[in-house]
């Protein structure tokens, strides 16, 4: 997918828009949460940046049945310039938040999500955004190709290795291998 | 799928949280500021084409380029005035940088560019419109000397004279013309009031759309100020007529932020 022909430059009171980003704000701040590696400030500016890309283009794009996948790519596309300028740059690890545990349960889930953020953070960016295409939106290997802009080949090794790196990662940091945990994450 | 391919997705399935307050607002600036950014580009390269066209038509021959004003700097054509031919438009009165129809910039601008323009009686600063409404009263400041300009455009067969607010006075000039020698720019040259003066006006056409400006003579219009953040101006159609006041972002763009 591709942003093709000149920017329709629209009015600022748009409503339609206004609802869009309502309805599928949080899901794509989810999404950038997972593609920066926990760094928040990043995930807004990454998240801000595909709004305002897509709200140039609203006209066009609110004639879709579902807009959210075209925000989607503008997101993926943003993480991948943003990997690119990181390259001399290399990220430092997610550092240690506090949390409150609240509940037991709520302490696995918020535990869990820790563990994951920090494993995120040690991979290479395009390790993280496949696994972030395969096991958070579900795509296939073909679907994510498209979207990164590779060959499913590259897909399927950088799953390999994403997932190698990623489980040893969370593995080091807590007591035992998160997949093998029982009662982790609970599904309610 | 593995033990753990299921724990990553529903790790990440749950690792949601609230989006961050004020998403929308952001966007919106974001949008302010490249709808700003394009605009002058896309103005900075039409005028540098309607800047060369009248220059050229009075036998000017090009050469090598000066500096200009900071915006126009990087998109002007190569020019070089010829001794011979006046270098600036005739000016009404001493102290007055004349534009009228003869002297025109007319181009397109984006569609919307009403929305980030200012309005003063029967003329338009386009692009112009700061961030935020500035405080009334706000102290002026100055600092380093800047040339600039700004697209302006006054309702055919209308006329009016923009001046900088008597507080102002001695830190803004409007340029009656651009170096091309690469001469710095100074409060010494140009003059304090602007007078515009429309084209005729005609019958309206019909489908013209909204970015070509219909009704409008354009001018793309050099300044040299030592003004930071707002510069004060008044519009008036007439010298007895009571001032419009305005206030547009300087060079640092900092007014009402």
């Amino acid at each position: 997918m591709s942003e093709a022909g000149p920017p329709d430059i629209i009015g600022l009171d748009d409503t339609s828009f206004e609802e869009f980003v309502a309805g599928s704000s949080a899901r794509l701040f989810t999404m950038a949460t997972l593609l920066t590696g926990g760094h928040r400030a990043e995930a807004e500016d990454l998240l801000q940046g595909a709004f305002e890309r897509a709200y140039r283009r609203w006209r066009r794009i609110s004639r879709r049945a579902d807009p959210e996948p075209y925000v989607r790519q503008i997101l993926v596309n943003a993480s991948v310039d943003r990997w690119r300028r990181l390259r001399r740059h290399p990220e430092a690890p997610l550092a240690v938040t506090g949390f409150d545990p609240g509940t037991a349960d709520t302490a696995a889930a918020v535990a869990d999500r820790d563990l994951l953020l920090r494993g995120l953070a040690t991979l290479p960016p395009r390790q993280r955004a496949v696994l972030v295409l395969r096991y958070f939106e579900d795509l296939s290997e073909a679907r994510t190709a498209t979207m990164l802009g590779c060959t499913v080949g590259t897909v399927k090794s950088q799953t390999a290795r994403g997932l190698a790196r990623l489980r040893e990662s969370v593995g080091a940091a807590g007591d035992q291998d998160p997949g093998t945990r029982k009662g982790t994450v609970r599904h309610d | 799928m593995t033990d753990f391919e299921r724990w990553l997705r529903a790790a990440m399935a749950t690792a949601a949280e609230p989006p961050p307050a004020g998403l929308l607002d952001g966007v919106r600036r974001r949008h302010r500021r490249h709808v700003r950014r394009v605009g002058a580009a896309c103005v900075a390269a039409v005028a540098a084409v309607g800047i060369a066209a009248p220059l050229v038509t009075k036998g000017i021959q090009a050469g090598p380029a000066g500096t200009g004003p900071a915006r126009s700097a990087a998109s002007s054509p190569p020019v070089t005035i010829s001794p011979t031919v006046p270098t600036s438009p005739p000016r009404t009165a001493p102290g007055t940088v004349l534009r009228d129809c003869q002297s025109n910039n007319n181009g397109t601008l984006g569609s919307n560019w009403k929305a980030d323009s200012v309005h003063a009686g029967p003329v338009w600063f386009i692009y112009a419109r700061p961030r935020n409404n500035p405080p009334p009263g706000q102290r002026l400041t100055t600092g380093k000397l800047t040339a600039s300009a700004m697209v302006i455009a006054v309702s055919n067969g209308r006329a009016a004279i923009v001046t900088v607010a008597s507080a102002a006075g001695g830190d803004f000039r409007f340029l009656a013309s651009f170096h091309s020698n690469g001469e710095p720019y100074t409060l010494a040259e140009g003059g304090g009031r602007l007078k515009l003066v429309g084209c005729p006006a005609g019958p309206a056409g019909t489908g013209i759309p909204a970015s070509y400006a219909p009704g409008l003579t354009m001018f793309w219009q050099g300044y040299v100020t030592d003004l930071r953040g707002c510069i004060p101006l008044e519009v008036r159609t007439s010298p007895a007529s009571p001032p419009i006041r305005v206030a547009l972002p300087a060079a640092d763009g900092g007014c009402g932020s």
